[in-house]
């Protein structure tokens, strides 16, 4: 007789080294990984090695210059190293719900695997989205290959860090971004919530489950028209 | 004989007056007042009647010399050194405890009982204690207890005061004192395992007396002479200004045979800087809960220092935890020596683990200020969770707390937070963690 015990794809990782504002659950094992501490050093040094593979292209970028030879007048190349690390960091250590969560700002990741408890995502999703690339793995391959998460829900990263990377960085290190309604666009990157809604509809550094404020009740605009308009119709 | 017209009318004045005087006695019947337990009682011009003086210098008649130099203060010896501090030598009257600034007091409670508590305003006058800038006068003492007369006769009683007759008294300042009383209840009757009740514990009460005179406040007092509290799920803070002693006690009703224990015990303190104890239930706590995975969660508060330069060498807060629908902590959840015993996760009551909470100081966020995280393991998957900050007043360590103000510790609102769901999974008792 054994006993059971409940785990699920996410683990809540924080204090990483090089991510340092990085705090939220990621894809995890708890045979493979089975403490937060391991997991957070893989996906840290993980990054730190993205992140140096760009630094070493940095190098090539005159940034000590007068500013005839800049490449923005607006930004330098340190704003340009931190816009970078927080899209890696979002990037490479995706933010994970389990794969039960059902908003719809979710994508679904390694839809082919198995679950810690031995049964398969539901045979209609994976004949549907199983070969397509953004379902049937993680963005990063080598979270499939070592943590072995199984399948998981992405709180995709959101969009303005990817922007932000594009207006820091010099153009000749050619980064861009997929656009609102353009291809790749939905599997890649989420939005920011509006102003009052408690959820993380995207992910990026620093976010939390904030208590939502008392938001006041937007008034549609059609409505008030409406109401505008029959007041001065009463009036005159 | 014949009357002159001015000794007629003295004459008429003087009947009617008598008249009047008879009428007076017939209808009104006065009743004078009535000290029946007295002996005799030769009329004393110089001194204020007190029964219990004359009953004891009646007993002492035959061993005292001469009844001036006695200064009797009644059944019960009162020391009074001049230039010493009242609260080092001052007694309550009997049954009701003396609480001194910013010292808590700790009692049991049997259920429908009340205990009786006093601060007495002297305990704050005197040398040492309170403003140092409160300037101190000489005044002559007068027959009483000290401070109740307000002497003007310096100087015109003679020269050559002895000892006796004069003492150092605060110069009384125009700024008026605010008094903060506060408790949290730190035991409270039983549910007991198993049990079919779902009623949660009744809740203490405190009274305050509205004069120096009642001292006596409680459940069978007039309700015109005090004003009266219901714990607020274990705790209650009140203040007043600060005139003379206050009596105040705390209530305990009757518990039904539901429960399996009875008896109650609070914490009590009285305060002239802050209420020893706090709660504030309704701001939102200075936490903001970041994650959770199946098994375990991540809070963090906000910033603890408005620059990025102040070191914050111990984590200032602690939290507690429960599952939403647990019984156990429901009735103290505003008290801290109650969290501290019946919660969930982080009391010593719990079957828990005790390792369930870390916590340290991260600089995580956008201004690199510190901030304290707290990470919860072993939870439950799939459940809601309800989070209480709390705050540690004072510095120094955990244990002692006499002597501070707001030493009683602040509680804030609940948080409430989810796990994420989760897969079931045989474990091997090999491999238990």
């Amino acid at each position: 007789m054994t006993n059971t015990t409940v785990v699920g794809p996410c683990t809540v990782i924080f204090n990483l080294t090089f991510c340092d504002q990085t705090a939220y659950a990621v894809p995890g094992n708890v045979t493979n990984f089975p403490d937060a501490v391991s997991l957070g050093t893989f996906y840290d040094d993980f990054a730190r090695d993205m992140y140096a593979n760009f630094n070493k292209s940095m190098q090539q970028i005159p940034c000590e210059t007068p500013n005839i030879a800049k490449y923005s007048l607006v930004r330098g190349c340190d704003d340009c190293r931190q816009a970078y690390k927080d899209w890696v960091c979002s990037v490479a250590i995706p933010r994970c719900e389990d794969f039960s969560a059902t908003e719809s700002f979710l994508q679904k990741r390694n839809i082919n695997a198995e679950f810690a408890n031995k049964t398969f995502v539901d045979q209609n999703i994976r004949d549907t989205f199983g070969q397509m690339k953004a379902y049937n793995s993680s963005r990063v391959p080598a979270i499939d290959a070592v943590v072995q998460p199984g399948p998981y829900k992405e709180v995709l990263p959101c969009d303005d860090l990817c922007y932000n990377l594009v207006q820091s960085c010099p153009a000749s290190l050619e980064f861009g971004c997929p656009t609102l309604g353009n291809p790749g666009y939905n599997t890649s990157y989420g939005q920011r919530q509006t102003a009052g809604d408690a959820n993380v509809t995207c992910n990026y550094p620093g976010s939390a489950h904030t208590l939502s404020a008392s938001s006041l009740n937007a008034v549609p605009w059609a409505a008030m028209a409406g109401l505008v308009g029959t007041v001065m119709l009463l009036l005159l | 004989m014949q009357l002159s017209p001015l000794q007629s009318r003295l004459v008429a004045s003087v009947i009617a007056s008598f008249l009047i005087l008879v009428v007076y006695l017939f209808l009104s019947s006065p009743h004078f007042a009535l000290a029946a337990e007295l002996n005799a009682i030769p009329l004393d011009h110089d001194a204020t009647i007190d029964a219990d003086r004359w009953t004891l210098e009646h007993a002492l008649d035959d061993e005292s010399e001469s009844g001036d130099t006695l200064e009797l203060r009644g059944d019960t010896y009162e020391p009074d050194f001049g230039l010493f501090d009242r609260s080092i030598l001052g007694r309550a009257p009997p049954g009701v405890t003396s609480v001194v600034n910013n010292v808590p007091n700790n009692q049991n409670i049997a259920p429908g009982s009340v205990v009786t508590f006093v601060f007495q305003m002297d305990s704050i006058s005197g040398r040492g204690a309170g403003e140092a800038d409160d300037t101190l006068e000489l005044r002559k003492r007068s027959n009483g207890s000290p401070g109740e007369d307000a002497g003007t006769e310096e100087g015109t009683e003679g020269e050559g005061y002895s000892a006796d007759d004069v003492e150092l008294v605060r110069r009384s300042t125009t700024a008026t004192r605010t008094l903060w009383i506060s408790a949290n209840t730190c035991i409270q009757p039983d549910r007991g395992t198993g049990t079919q009740t779902t009623l949660a514990p009744p809740q203490l009460t405190l009274y305050v007396s509205k004069s120096t005179e009642f001292t006596s406040p409680g459940p069978l007092g007039d309700p015109r002479k005090q004003d009266w509290f219901i714990f607020n799920e274990g705790a209650v803070m009140y203040n007043t200004t600060l005139t003379g002693d206050v009596f105040f006690s705390v209530g305990a009703p009757n518990v039904s045979n539901a429960f399996l224990t009875k008896t109650y015990n609070v914490d009590v303190a009285a305060s002239v800087d802050q209420s020893y104890h706090s709660f504030d239930d309704t701001s939102a706590p200075n936490l903001a809960w970041v994650d959770s995975d199946a098994n375990a969660t991540l809070m963090i508060t906000g910033d603890l220092t408005d620059s990025s330069n102040e070191p914050v060498s111990t984590p200032p807060y602690t939290m507690f935890g429960y599952t939403q629908g647990d019984l156990s902590v429901v009735g103290i959840r505003n008290s801290y020596c109650g969290l501290k015993l019946y919660a969930q996760i982080g009391g010593t009551r719990s079957l828990l683990p005790t390792n369930t909470i870390t916590t340290g100081i991260t600089r995580r966020g956008s201004k690199n200020v510190t901030k304290q995280e707290f990470y919860f393991k072993g939870l439950n998957s799939s459940t809601t969770y309800l989070g209480i900050l709390a705050r540690d007043m004072g510095s120094g360590s955990n244990a002692k707390r006499d002597g501070v103000a707001g030493g009683g510790g602040l509680i804030f609102r609940q948080t409430e937070f989810d796990t994420k769901p989760g897969e079931s999974v045989p474990v091997a008792l090999g491999d238990l963690p």
